[in-house]
């Protein structure tokens, strides 16, 4: 089956005056129709920016496409007009953001946004789409949305705020919903509501959802599929009980370490040293191996392939892999 | 709602009493008193500038000729030193003159301060927003005295339009059409002059407001909509960036009475600017003080005014 979203060897660099940062460099993920895929990683590694441009969001300049392509429906839309995207964008591929506090706007009811979202895409009367945006916001778990409707965002908290981001970008039934981070910003309870509702609402109306986070609990509860970002370039991919299970690449692995756990209790957390590296400064060769300990002399110089472990998982850790394989034979 | 009202004008009155005091304070304590504007005039012999002083009260104690002044406005009694012609008559006729040089000159300032610079934001960097940053620096720098002459020869040679005074001399005559036209032609050159270093200037702050908006994430997310590029920029983002603009829209009722003493000394504008200017060097005090108080009073009537209009734009500000 051909997948509903394909992004195929993506390169997205911001120019700078004397620095090129590649902001991504090179990431190919799939999402296929009702799945939940997971983009994962530290701040910083491209997943936001890979986001923007399926919706065509990156600010040109100083973003630039360098390179790759994504299809939506076997269809090209990397290079489509503005008004041509206009058509996709909320109708077909919707966003939820992060800052739920600061991505309304402040000035306009709750009601108006939400029915603007419509509106924008479908002929229907205004009657009507009040009465969907009324719809809309008992589906996301508002309470007497009625009243709600005419609040305007400051006067909802930020977990309101946020499922009045879902409703909004529910509103057309959109296909994909990307959820960058959306529950980063929340207090711990509310973040778990949130999640149950994403869940829900994916089963509901059987949409696929593009999920990024840099949480791994959360990957856990939701993802079908799993892409470790890291430094701009997809690390390790593959179905999400088998990459929490045998993880192949030294990056995944240190992850899933540092996550805390009731066996650990007692023992200093790990980490992994060193920071993610400044995307204008990658290092050569892999991009990890300064902070990672299996690093051979090899890692230095030559970028890292993808290896294949089967059933679609991949680890670009060649060094691993020959370890795997010497031991396996 | 109401309370607020009634509490800002509580406030407000306070904050005149002070100027009131001030603003007096100042006047008199500035070096030279009305008896001695001319004190080289030999009809001024001492026993004159006495009976002078007497007579305006100006050698009794401070505080009582403060209290003899705001007695006099209060009552609409006070006249001017120079001409015994009573103040507030003769500002509500140089009042009726500077009206038609403000109205145009802020309807100008606005209407064009508005699309230059919401057009410099959006397409930041292009060639319009070059040519409009370098043309507001130009005419910010550039002295207002000497542009008007520029302009003053340009006009006067190129279209042989009067340009000074409010209206030409010995047109009584003439047909109301004529008129009209000669009266619109004296207005335009300084009204657009005045204009200028507030289109230079607003248009900046507008520009930066715009700006500062179209990075918010609200604007992100009306993209995301799919809405169009006209209804991201224009409904979603300018609807914001014109709240504090609001602000300014009561803060420019001082300009009213204010004037502009360059433009109206230039053009032979018979306004209130040249009018507070002459008075000023004539030590004629009650018109001074008038002209202070009463743009004191607009101050505070104009801050009130956009205190009302930013609850009214702004649904976050409840009082």
């Amino acid at each position: 089956m051909s997948p509903l979203l394909s992004v195929q060897n993506l390169k997205v660099y911001f120019r700078g005056d004397e620095t090129v940062a590649r902001a991504i460099d090179g990431v190919s993920y799939e999402v296929h129709a009702g799945e939940t895929v997971c983009l994962v990683g530290e701040s910083g590694c491209g997943k936001t920016v890979s986001a923007l441009t399926i919706l065509g969001l990156i600010p040109r300049p100083p973003g630039e496409i360098a390179g790759g392509k994504i299809f939506f429906k076997g269809r090209s839309i990397l290079g489509l007009k503005e008004e041509e995207f206009q058509q996709i964008r909320g109708k077909r591929i919707a966003m939820v953001f992060q800052e739920p506090m600061t991505s309304l706007n402040p000035v306009f009811t709750v009601g108006d946004q939400i029915k603007e979202a419509i509106m924008v895409h479908e002929a229907i009367a205004d009657r009507q789409a009040h009465s969907r945006c009324v719809g809309l916001l008992k589906d996301v778990g508002i309470p007497s949305p009625e009243e709600r409707l005419r609040d305007y965002p400051h006067q909802l908290s930020g977990g309101q705020r946020q499922r009045v981001m879902i409703a909004m970008a529910l509103a057309c039934n959109p296909n994909i919903v990307i959820a960058d981070e959306p529950t980063t910003a929340l207090d711990v309870t509310i973040q778990k509501q949130i999640l149950n509702l994403f869940k829900e609402l994916q089963k509901a109306r059987d949409m696929s959802l593009l999920y990024i986070t840099h949480d791994l609990n959360v990957v856990r509860e939701i993802a079908d599929c799993i892409y470790v970002m890291y430094a701009g370039i997809i690390v390790e991919q593959g179905k999400m009980e088998d990459l929490f299970e045998h993880a192949r690449h030294p990056y995944t692995m240190g992850l899933l370490a540092s996550l805390p756990h009731r066996a650990k209790r007692g023992r200093i957390l790990y980490s992994i040293p060193g920071t993610v590296p400044d995307p204008a400064y990658k290092p050569g060769g892999c991009p990890f191996h300064p902070r990672c300990e299996h690093a051979a002399g090899i890692c230095k110089k030559e970028f890292p392939e993808m290896c294949d472990y089967g059933d679609g998982h991949l680890s670009r850790c060649p060094v691993l892999y020959e370890r795997t394989n010497t031991v396996t034979f | 709602m109401l309370s607020f009202i009634g509490r800002s004008i509580v406030q407000k009155m306070i904050t005149l009493f002070f100027v009131s005091v001030i603003s007096f304070l100042i006047i008199h304590l500035a070096p030279g008193e009305p008896s001695q504007v001319d004190p080289l005039n030999p009809k001024f012999t001492p026993e004159i500038v006495e009976r002078f002083r007497k007579e305006f009260h100006l050698d009794k104690p401070l505080y009582v000729q403060y209290l003899f002044f705001y007695r006099g406005l209060l009552s609409g009694r006070t006249v001017s030193w120079k001409d015994n012609q009573p103040v507030l008559a003769k500002m509500w006729e140089r009042f009726l003159n500077s009206l038609p040089l403000f109205i145009v000159g802020t309807i100008i300032t606005w209407t064009l301060s508005f699309p230059i610079g919401i057009r410099s934001a959006i397409f930041r960097g292009g060639i319009f927003d070059r040519s409009a940053t370098f043309f507001s620096y130009f005419l910010i720098s550039i002295p207002g005295f000497f542009f008007a002459y520029i302009l003053i020869i340009f006009v006067v040679t190129r279209f042989q339009v009067p340009v000074i005074g409010m209206q030409t001399f010995g047109l009584s005559d003439a047909s109301t059409v004529r008129i009209l036209m000669d009266r619109v032609w004296h207005l335009l050159l300084p009204s657009m002059l005045g204009a200028t270093g507030g289109i230079a200037i607003l248009s900046r702050y507008v520009r930066s407001q715009m700006l500062e908006v179209e990075g918010q994430d609200y604007v992100r997310t009306a993209k995301a909509k799919g809405l169009s590029w006209e209804q991201v920029h224009y409904k979603h983002a300018l609807r914001n960036a014109l709240l504090p603009f609001v602000t300014m829209f009561g803060l420019i009722l001082p300009g009213l009475i204010g004037g502009s003493v360059i433009i109206e000394s230039i053009f032979s504008w018979p306004g209130m600017g040249r009018m507070a200017y002459e008075a000023i060097l004539a030590r004629d005090y009650p018109i001074i003080l008038t002209v202070n108080f009463i743009s004191a009073v607009l101050v505070l009537l104009g801050t009130f005014i956009s205190d009302v209009l930013y609850l009214v734009v702004d649904p976050r500000i409840r009082l």
